[in-house]
Parts: C-alpha cells; sequence; structure tokens
C-alpha cells in the first residue's frame, strides 16, 4: 500500500476519533472563550476598549500567543504517544505499512481538527468584534466622588485615553482590510508548524505534552519576547511577521514590546514550511527505527 | 525444509534488566509452542519474532527474513500481541477490517476477510458492539483474528488463550489445531504447560532470559525430573555431615566451600529430602540452615507440571 494511500486511510480513520477525543473538547473551550471574551468587553465593559482593540488583544495575546500552541500541543503530542500510551501501536508496527504514515496521517486528522477550530475562533471573534463595533461609543469622561479617611471631598475622573488609529479603524464597523485574513492565516500557520513539532517530540519523548508545554511558554514564551535576533528561532516570530503583513501600525500598538524587526511574509511562509517538514521527517525516521517497549 | 526461525546469539536488554541472554534457538515449521514462567523471556522472543523489536545483539531470522520494520515479512506474519489493549471506541469488526485495510486490501475484502475471522474466531454478536464494552476473552478473540484474518504464513500468539473461559480455550485451542493442519505456522506461548501441550508436542522451554529445553514435551519432562538440583547446608561438624551425605543414594556430589557451608547435588531432591529429614536427628550433625539455589527451577517445573 503506497506512503499516500495509507496516510489518507490514518487520516480518514483517526478523524472522527480526533474530533470526539476529549482533549478536543478542551480545546473547543479555548477556541469558544476568545469571542465571548471580546463580545463581553465590549458589551458589558462602559471604559473597556474599542472595537478594533477588542479583536487585536485577544488575537495576540490569547489567541497567537496561548491558545494556538497550547491547542497545538494538547491535540499533537497525542499523535503517537497516545497510542503508545494505549499500547495500540503494536498493531500499527506490525502492518506492511511505512511507518512515517502513521505519524503523519494521524497529524494530519490533528491539525484537520484544529484548524477547523481555530478558524472558528478567529471568525467568531470577528464576527463578535463586528456585532458590537456599529452600537459601540468612547464613553464619556465619568467624575467619581468619594470621601477619604480624614474626612477630605476627592473626585476622579474615569477616562480612557484611546489612541486616534484605535478609534479611526473601523469607521463602518467592519474589521480593516486584510486583518482578518493575516489573523486567520497566521493562526492556521502556527496550528500546523506548532502540531507537527509536538506530533514529532511524541515519537521520541514519552511525555510531549509536559515537554512541548515548557517549550511553547517557557523556552518559546522567552525567547520570542527578547529583544534581539534570538527571536528567529522561535516559531511565534514568523507568525507575528506574517501578522505585521498587514495593518502594521495597529499591530505595533498592540505589542510593541514583542514585536521584532518582522520578516516579510513570504520568508516567514518559508521558515514556517522548513520547520513543519523538518519535524515531520525527524518524527517520521524516528518512528521508522525506533523500537517501542511496550508493557503488558 | 529451511528453519522457521533461526536465533544465533541474541541478546535483548530493556535498560539494565534482560530480556535474553545470548539465545541460539532453531524452530522448524509446524506448532510450536513456548513455555515458562513470567518473565522468562518468551514474550521478548515473540517480539523479536514479530518484528516489534529488534535484538541488541546477535541476530534472527523469520521465514528467511529480518522481521523487525520489515514490510515484505509483515505480509507473511500475524501477531496476537500479549497485551489486551485494542482501540475501546471501535468495533471488534472496525478494529479487523482497519487492520486488513493497512494489511493492503480493499474495502469490501477487508470487510469480508473481517467478518470471516470473527466468524472464525467465535465473535458473533458482539462484533459490532464497541471494544471498551468487552470483556477479556472477547478482546482476546478479537486480538486472534486481526492475526489471522489475512491469510499469513505463520501466526505468533503471546498467551492467547489469557481470560478465556474453559470452553473458550478448547474452542481457541481446536483452530490453532485447524490452522495447523491447514498448513499455517504458529508460534504460541503460555506459562502453563498443559495448555500448550494440548496444541503441540513440540515446545521451547524458557526461564531467566535462556533456553531451558526444547524438542517433544515428553523428553522435556523426563530432562527436567533428571536435572540435578543444588543444596546448601550449614552444619556444626561438616565433614561429618558430608561424608553421612555421600552415602545417600540421591546424592550426585557433596562438597565443601571454603566457608564451611556443605554443597551437594541431588538428581531426585524430593527423595533427597525425605533421607535428610530421616539421617539428621540420628547423626546429630548440628545442621544449622538448609537452601536450595535452584528454587527457581524447582518452582518453574512444579508449576508447569502442576
Amino acid at each position: 500500500m503506497s506512503f499516500l494511500r495509507t496516510t489518507l486511510l490514518f487520516w480518514r480513520t483517526y478523524l472522527p476519533r480526533v474530533c470526539l477525543a476529549r482533549r478536543t473538547l478542551l480545546v473547543a473551550l479555548g477556541c469558544a472563550l476568545v469571542p465571548l471574551v471580546a463580545f463581553g468587553l465590549l458589551k458589558f465593559v462602559p471604559h473597556g476598549p474599542s472595537p478594533i482593540e477588542a479583536f487585536l488583544y485577544p488575537a495576540f495575546f490569547m489567541l497567537l500567543s496561548v491558545l494556538v500552541p497550547l491547542a497545538a500541543v494538547i491535540t499533537g503530542s497525542a499523535v503517537i504517544s497516545e497510542e503508545v500510551d494505549d499500547r495500540t501501536i503494536t498493531y500499527l508496527l506490525t502492518r506492511p505499512i511505512s511507518r512515517a504514515s502513521i505519524l503523519v496521517g494521524r497529524w494530519l486528522a490533528a491539525a484537520t481538527v484544529l484548524a477547523v477550530l481555530l478558524t472558528g475562533s478567529v471568525g467568531g471573534l470577528k464576527l463578535a468584534v463586528e456585532s458590537q463595533a456599529p452600537d459601540w461609543k468612547k464613553a464619556e469622561p465619568r467624575t467619581v466622588t468619594w470621601t477619604d479617611r480624614r474626612g477630605e471631598t476627592r473626585t476622579r475622573t474615569i477616562d480612557r485615553d484611546i489612541p486616534a488609529e484605535f478609534l479611526q479603524a473601523m469607521p463602518e464597523g467592519e474589521l480593516p482590510e486584510g486583518l482578518f485574513g493575516a489573523m486567520l492565516a497566521a493562526t492556521l500557520a502556527g496550528a500546523a508548524v506548532y502540531s507537527a513539532l509536538f506530533a514529532a517530540l511524541g515519537t521520541f519523548n514519552r511525555h510531549p505534552m509536559i515537554v512541548g508545554l515548557g517549550y511553547a511558554f517557557a523556552i518559546e514564551g522567552f525567547l520570542a519576547n527578547l529583544p534581539g535576533t534570538s527571536q528567529q528561532l522561535t516559531v511565534q516570530f514568523y507568525l507575528r511577521s506574517m501578522l505585521m503583513s498587514e495593518n502594521p501600525e495597529l499591530w505595533r500598538l498592540v505589542a510593541e514590546a514583542q514585536l521584532a524587526e518582522p520578516d516579510t511574509t513570504r520568508a516567514a511562509l518559508l521558515a514556517l514550511a522548513v520547520i513543519l517538514a523538518v519535524s515531520l521527517a525527524l518524527g517520521s525516521l524516528v518512528i521508522s527505527r525506533r523500537q517501542y517497549v511496550l508493557s503488558a | 525444509m529451511s528453519a522457521l526461525v533461526v536465533a544465533d546469539k541474541v541478546g535483548c536488554w530493556y535498560g539494565q534488566v534482560v530480556g535474553l541472554s545470548e539465545l541460539t534457538l532453531t524452530i522448524q515449521g509446524g506448532i510450536t509452542g513456548l513455555v515458562g514462567p513470567n518473565g522468562a523471556g518468551k514474550s521478548t522472543f515473540l517480539k523479536l519474532v514479530a518484528g516489534e523489536l529488534r535484538p541488541a545483539r546477535g541476530d534472527i531470522r523469520v521465514l528467511g527474513h529480518a522481521p523487525f520494520a520489515n514490510r515484505e515479512y509483515f505480509r507473511r506474519v500475524g501477531f496476537c500481541p500479549q497485551q489486551e489493549a485494542i482501540w475501546g471506541d471501535m468495533t471488534g469488526l472496525e478494529v479487523v477490517e482497519f487492520l486488513m485495510r493497512l494489511s493492503g486490501y480493499a474495502p469490501s475484502e477487508a470487510r469480508r476477510r473481517a467478518h470471516a475471522a470473527l466468524d472464525r474466531v467465535g465473535l458473533l454478536d458482539a462484533r459490532t458492539r464497541r471494544t471498551a464494552g468487552y470483556s477479556k476473552g472477547m478482546r482476546q478473540r478479537t486480538k486472534i483474528a486481526q492475526a489471522i484474518a489475512h491469510d499469513p504464513e505463520l501466526v505468533v500468539a503471546d498467551e492467547p488463550l489469557n481470560g478465556l473461559d474453559p470452553v473458550g480455550r478448547a474452542e481457541i485451542q481446536k483452530l490453532f489445531a485447524e490452522l495447523g493442519a491447514a498448513g499455517m505456522h504458529v508460534l504460541v506461548s503460555s506459562h502453563v504447560l498443559h495448555e500448550v501441550e494440548a496444541l503441540t508436542p513440540s515446545i521451547v522451554l524458557f526461564h531467566r532470559g535462556r533456553l531451558l529445553a526444547q524438542g517433544p514435551v515428553g523428553e522435556i519432562r523426563r530432562l527436567l525430573s533428571r536435572h540435578p538440583r543444588r543444596v546448601e547446608l550449614v552444619a556444626r561438624d561438616a565433614r561429618r555431615l558430608a561424608a553421612v551425605l555421600m552415602a545417600l543414594e540421591p546424592v550426585s556430589s557433596v562438597r565443601i566451600a571454603a566457608d564451611g557451608r556443605v554443597a551437594v547435588e541431588t538428581g531426585d531432591v524430593e527423595r533427597f529430602f525425605r533421607e535428610l529429614t530421616a539421617l539428621a536427628p540420628r547423626e546429630r550433625a548440628g545442621i544449622r540452615s538448609i537452601e536450595s539455589h535452584d528454587a527457581n527451577l524447582e518452582s518453574v517445573f512444579d508449576y508447569l507440571v502442576g
């Protein structure tokens, strides 16, 4: 059976199983949280963010920096380690198939589910923001008066100084052109690359979820926010470069400290494609040569 | 006829633990039973034969192939592993059908073979239920079905009778006998000798990762009973005790070690202990301790034939 046919068979067989897995429900809840947060901020917080901020901040800090790597760790690390932990990998390794197809087929199934959920999350975020934008008005400054412990009357004016770029970003109540597309592309690219990385990790590590979490949030979290060229060692740098391809002036206002001089979109995509290909190639090499010792 | 399995000084370790040590063995075709207590090395050997593991040392050939990760070889072999695990969210039918698809069969043929194999192992109505709800015996039948569904030349079954009730055992034993009669080679392991004995007279006996004996079961029983065992005694007067023991018929040799221990080799340990019990008070040798160093071997033997 050819590599392609076996890979497709794995993809088809595992797709419904990944959909129904408990970890997928966890990821789905995380994905639903992002638009809900944006909606809540716009609907219920009078001196909260402007509509464009309600898109940019959750998109950058919740989705791209946390949810994408987290969801990829949860689903990607299970690709091979689940079969090892369940001790079912024996049946697959003793069949006349390319062992690499187990990794690639199962990763494809996981990546497909991730892509659907994350597309829903980014789309939901857009909908949440655009549904509230027409009704949104900058709250009038509010003066609060109170008496302190010495009996003196004090007053404070509550107002938020929102940059003009943000106030003018959505004049028609719609996201600026290209913003949604760039965000979706970066999210999907991140899901594919991170999940491939963690799936490959699972071929040689017994605890890929723990190691993956450590990598995504300790190593990448540190390097991606460290000024200088070390950012280029992280997946996050290339995802952020993809974001910066559209509306860079807005993104800089959101995360100026986090963003180094970005690569071009083409260079970022190339780098991400290389990371993905190397991850899958390395994982395939390991699974093809490794013996998995299972207890009875 | 060329040998089915040829193992040459095969060694296999799990970290510091020895799975198999310098195993040299040739197995001819037909049905062969692998016998030994838990931890003897049977499962390790079968995993090597099935191509799940590769030897750390030495060489193993099965049907002329080096089994590990050998796709050509996997077409010719069916493996029923010891672990109970099968995908709990699939039905028994789906499990076997999926694995047949991986064996290269078209969907309709894979389904036909899955049904035929499940019929053969006696998994009838339950085949359309999820395996998560299966009993141990049903899982065992599903595992056996996936191992035989593609009509392999060799079936490797690790403890396939575990978890089956007496009727189920008889059915599966009959199935293996039929496979053997149909020209299929079968390697089957068990830690209970009489289970294997019911299948085949040809057995391989493992103990502590080594080959203990191989051949017809009757011959091995005789070999085991003649196997000399060593007993060490500590006595107040070691020389006097050694002299008395030399006169006993079941004793084949007596040696006094540097630390004063009396080491006895006997071919009939039960009779030796009987006679020792009778002579000890009479001879007043002051025996303080008795230690049988081959106790594990005895327990193997007792366990196997018991």
